[in-house]
């Protein structure tokens, strides 16, 4: 009987950090699909297959890393369900979204050309370069290489900039964000 | 000129359009090849930075009130 008090006292803790991580689960979500209403669902899902397995979530461990990489999962099944894409394949047919100047980019733009990559390169982008989630971080929930995560990162990096039509840095207009912080997280050092 | 079939299939539509605008900021490519030019670092960079003003965005919306009442059924079930 305590036991069973202890363990719905521990869920009661546990569902206050599942609330805290809501955001971050859609916001994922939504990158990934582009369609709040579908990403809802995928959070929904996740969530629903995340109170299930809370036996075999380990306590002490990162429980945004646990979620996100169920939220993958479901993605990705989900993905392969609709077969609308093709894993790591190239469907370059309707490439350019040719917003008429970078400067002004909607960040619905980025949004949709994001969602024109293939899906495991944007869960890779998107939990590094937005998540900011290790190359190690990431390799583990998406159960590979770190390798190979590079390699999804660098495709997906040169992709977005082909979809988006990007010739020129200049085209994004004035830079409005520290560059020491671009650096850091882009490991790219900007051009003195 | 690039050589016709020299080029990944996956790549051949957007690297002969970027060609055919071959101008001052098209020093990313060299032979053909994309190489880590400072302008291809920089729009590296500047992508970055738009994605995580658009992932920050994102995160910044208001939980929808579907998912605590789901909590809440969730946590009902299991009574």
């Amino acid at each position: 009987m305590g036991a069973i008090v202890a363990s719905r006292t521990n869920r009661g803790t546990t569902r206050e950090r599942l609330v805290s991580l809501i955001p971050t689960l859609r916001a994922f979500a939504i990158s990934l699909c582009g369609d709040p209403c579908l990403a809802d669902d995928l959070v929904q899902e996740t969530l629903v297959k995340a109170w299930g397995h809370l036996d075999s979530f380990k306590e002490g461990t990162n429980l945004k890393a646990w979620l996100i990489t169920i939220l993958r999962n479901t993605f990705l099944s989900e993905c392969r369900k609709r077969r609308r894409e093709v894993e790591d394949g190239d469907g370059e047919h309707d490439l350019a979204i040719n917003p008429e100047q970078f400067g002004k980019m909607d960040l619905n733009d980025l949004l949709a050309a994001l969602t024109k990559l293939p899906p495991e390169q944007r869960v890779a982008l998107i939990l590094i370069a937005a998540e900011r989630f290790t190359y190690e971080e990431v390799a583990k929930i998406c159960g590979c290489s770190i390798g190979t995560i590079k390699s999804r990162i660098n495709r997906a990096r040169r992709k977005l900039a082909d979809l988006l039509d990007i010739k020129s840095a200049e085209e994004f207009g004035p830079d409005v964000m520290c560059s020491a912080i671009l650096s850091h997280t882009t490991g790219i050092r900007r051009r003195e | 000129v690039p050589k016709k079939g020299s080029l990944e299939g996956a790549h051949r539509d957007v690297e002969q359009k970027a060609c055919k605008k071959i101008t001052s900021t098209m020093h990313g490519k060299i032979n053909n090849k994309r190489v880590a030019s400072p302008d291809n670092m920089e729009i590296q960079a500047r992508l970055g930075q738009k994605l995580r003003i658009l992932y920050q965005d994102l995160v910044d919306e208001p939980i929808p009130k579907t998912f605590l009442k789901l909590l809440n059924e969730l946590e009902k079930w299991e009574r």
